[in-house]
């Protein structure tokens, strides 16, 4: 068995509109690719498709997580099996505490005969939101609701830290956030950092890769990657645009 | 009226038939009348009445046991099944001392008919259900008589609670509230079934509330779904009176509920709360009126519902702002969170405004759940029914919120969580 989230090919339509096109990308566990590009390219038709939103069509080639066919699973079997997206736009959900989310989601995870200790629970909770540097009134709190840009990013990082996937899609979770909660937050993606992780971090800012120091560096146009490279091409983006890069 | 009355049996039983005879003049409701618009059909037919028998002793005190689990530590609570009374634990002397008085009705009427007397069936209901209100006056009327003194403040629940159990057995629940000056309560009246046999409650409560008297209000109806409801309650609010009511609607085949407000003194503020979740074969319909006639009153009206496949919700509300009432501040809001393509949700707001300083707005949303918000919590390991579940429970929980009466938040979390797992499940 491949320890990997292998695409292969991968065609996406939304409509009848065709925006991924025979985007192929193998992330192995241990890695983090970081993928740019210029807005509307498809980064997020990309994480969506791969989380399985409905109004996503795969209309052609393959997605593998550890080696088994993830587009045949329904978006919370994706999930339990081990994929998670921070969303680049959260979701707010009112009436539904942060705390009695995360716990419904975590629970969802319980294999038969296992018992949930809340606890084990909400020590661990505090503690992360701690590390994040969350007030603990959040929990309470509804989900997302009334949050500001930066609290939300914050927010997903949360559900990421308390889930713990096998591989992570991280949709822009820099874009909102001070330059402190910028630390916080890629302390807390690093944290996961490991063997038994790995993530795709989409971005428009080299900035944050100061930070979550990726091992490949990807750029997408027209629904395919044009170019990789290592950490370097990010810094070189930087200095001559997208358009620098395609010319290149 | 009350000085010099030597038989109160009698004047009660006078009071009784003047209300059969204005039931048998009464015109029947019929859906050419605005205030049965979107009505059901069965909901105009007025049945025979048909008052249960005593229930066995095993009923009675299976209906203790189910009352007792409904709410920790009621200041004091009355149970009733098909309307004869079955258990009833008395507020502490502490409070009986003050001169607060919560008794079952016939009670009352025995031990302190001078008071009763001149509030009794005084309400006027004028959203429709009139010949029921009679007919239920008519009848077996039974329930609670609340009365508070002037200058006191309860500071527990006062709980009612009315089973059905016989098959086919109409139950006329019946709660007189009466708050004199400077006075607070909280009353929590239920309606539960014991068997799933079809019934027909008609319920009237009736709620006068003095200067600077402040309630809370809520009713559950979690009956069978075999049962018919009508219920009316009407409520004056004096002075500075507070009302804050606050309505679910889990159970019953059909359940029309009227509410009426009269803010009558100046700075009187009514919060009307509602949520409702009627799913396969259910219809909660509901009929509002926020007249204010005094200056400076206030009204804040939020009802919701999330109706699930094939249940219906009607909302028909008023605003009427009589001339006098300067410095109104008046509002309406019903939701409908629309769970299936074939739920049904009716919404009739209306706003009537007869001064010109006033402050009113009014609206009606329905909406299916969201799809991204489905895609979000899915995506988090979520199964589709049970995020479902959590969209609708959170849609609800705003107005629990709101009502601010936290000693019925996990009573009311329990009792929906057990409609939604009986609803949503094999759909
Ligand atoms: N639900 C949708 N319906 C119709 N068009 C969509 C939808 N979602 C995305 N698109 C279109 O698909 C294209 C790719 O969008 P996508 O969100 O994947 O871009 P992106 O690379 O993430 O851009 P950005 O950097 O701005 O986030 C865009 O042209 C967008 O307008
Ligand atoms: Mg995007």
């Amino acid at each position: 068995m491949k320890a990997s989230l292998e695409i292969k090919d991968l065609s996406v339509s939304i409509g009848e509109r065709p925006i991924l096109k025979d985007f192929s990308l193998t992330i192995n566990k241990g890695e983090i690719h970081a993928l740019m590009g210029p807005n509307g390219t498809g980064k997020s038709t990309l994480a969506k498709a791969l989380a399985g939103h409905p109004d996503y069509t795969v209309t052609g080639g393959q997605a593998l997580m550890d080696g088994q066919d993830l587009l045949a699973l329904s978006p919370e079997q994706r999930a339990r099996w081990g994929l998670f997206m921070a969303f680049q736009y959260p979701l707010e959900i009112e009436g539904v505490s942060i705390a009695n989310f995360i716990r419904a989601a975590l629970q969802a995870r319980l294999k038969e005969g296992e018992d949930f200790s809340a606890g084990d629970y909400y020590k661990e909770l505090y503690a992360k939101m701690d590390a994040l540097k969350m007030d603990r009134a959040f929990t309470a709190r509804a989900l997302n609701v009334g949050f500001s840009g930066g609290e939300k990013k914050r927010c997903e990082v949360l559900q990421m830290m308390m889930l713990k996937p096998a591989y992570a899609l991280l949709d822009e979770t820099d874009s909102g956030l001070d330059i402190d909660a910028l630390r916080i937050v890629a302390e807390g993606v690093n944290a996961l950092r490991g063997p038994d992780f790995g993530a795709l971090v989409i971005t428009h800012y080299q900035r944050l890769l100061d930070y979550i120091v990726p091992d490949f560096v990807h750029v997408m146009a027209d629904g395919r990657i044009v170019k990789s490279g290592g950490k370097e091409l990010a810094l070189e983006l930087e200095k001559h645009g997208y358009e620098g890069i395609a010319q290149a | 009226m009350s000085e010099g009355v030597d038989n109160w049996g009698q004047w009660f039983e006078g009071l009784r038939l003047r209300e059969l005879k204005a039931f048998e003049k009464a015109k029947l409701p019929d859906k050419d009348d605005p205030r049965w618009r979107w009505a059901d059909a069965a909901a105009l037919e007025i049945p025979q009445m048909t008052p249960a028998p005593i229930p066995a002793i095993e009923t009675l005190v299976l209906a203790k046991q189910h009352a007792a689990e409904l709410f920790e530590n009621p200041l004091a609570q009355i149970v009733f099944v098909d309307g004869h009374l079955a258990a009833f634990s008395a507020l502490p002397e502490k409070w009986v001392k003050k001169g607060v008085h919560f008794l079952p009705l016939s009670q009352a009427k025995q031990e302190i008919p001078a008071l009763v007397a001149p509030m009794l069936f005084q309400s006027i209901h004028s959203l429709g259900g009139d010949p029921f209100v009679r007919w239920h006056r008519a009848g077996n009327a039974e329930g609670v008589f609340l009365h508070v003194p002037k200058g006191v403040a309860l500071d527990g629940l006062l709980s009612v609670v009315h089973f059905t159990h016989a098959q086919n057995a109409t139950l006329c629940p019946h709660a007189l509230c009466l708050l004199e000056e400077n006075t607070q309560a909280s009353l929590v009246q239920s309606l539960h079934s014991l068997s799933p046999s079809p019934a027909f409650v008609c319920e009237e409560t009736e709620i006068f509330l003095g200067k600077n008297a402040a309630l809370n209000h809520s009713g559950i109806q979690n009956l069978d779904t075999l049962v018919r409801c009508q219920r009316a309650q009407a409520a004056v609010l004096g002075e500075g009176a507070r009302l804050r009511d606050f309505s679910t609607q889990l159970g019953a085949k059909l359940d029309r509920r009227e509410c009426n407000v009269q803010l009558a003194g100046a700075r009187a503020d009514a919060r009307l709360f509602s949520v409702g979740v009627p799913c396969k074969g259910q219809c909660f319909d509901q009929r509002t009126y926020q007249g204010h006639l005094a200056p400076d009153t206030s009204s804040d009206l939020f009802y919701k519902n999330g109706v699930l496949a094939q249940g219906r919700s009607v909302f028909s509300g008023m605003i009427d702002v009589k001339p006098k009432a300067q410095g109104t501040a008046a509002y309406q809001s019903n939701r409908n969170l629309l769970m299936s393509d074939s739920a049904q949700a009716v919404s009739m707001p209306g706003l009537e405004i007869g001064a010109n300083d006033v402050k009113c707005s009014h609206g009606a949303t329905d909406a299916p759940i969201d799809p991204e918000q489905l895609f979000y919590l899915r995506q988090r390991g979520i199964g589709e029914q049970q995020a479902r579940a959590l969209l609708l429970e959170g849609f609800l929980t705003e107005v629990i919120e709101r009502t601010e009466m936290g000693e019925l938040k996990a009573p009311l979390q329990k009792l929906l969580a057990q409609k939604l797992e009986g609803c949503l499940d094999g759909r």
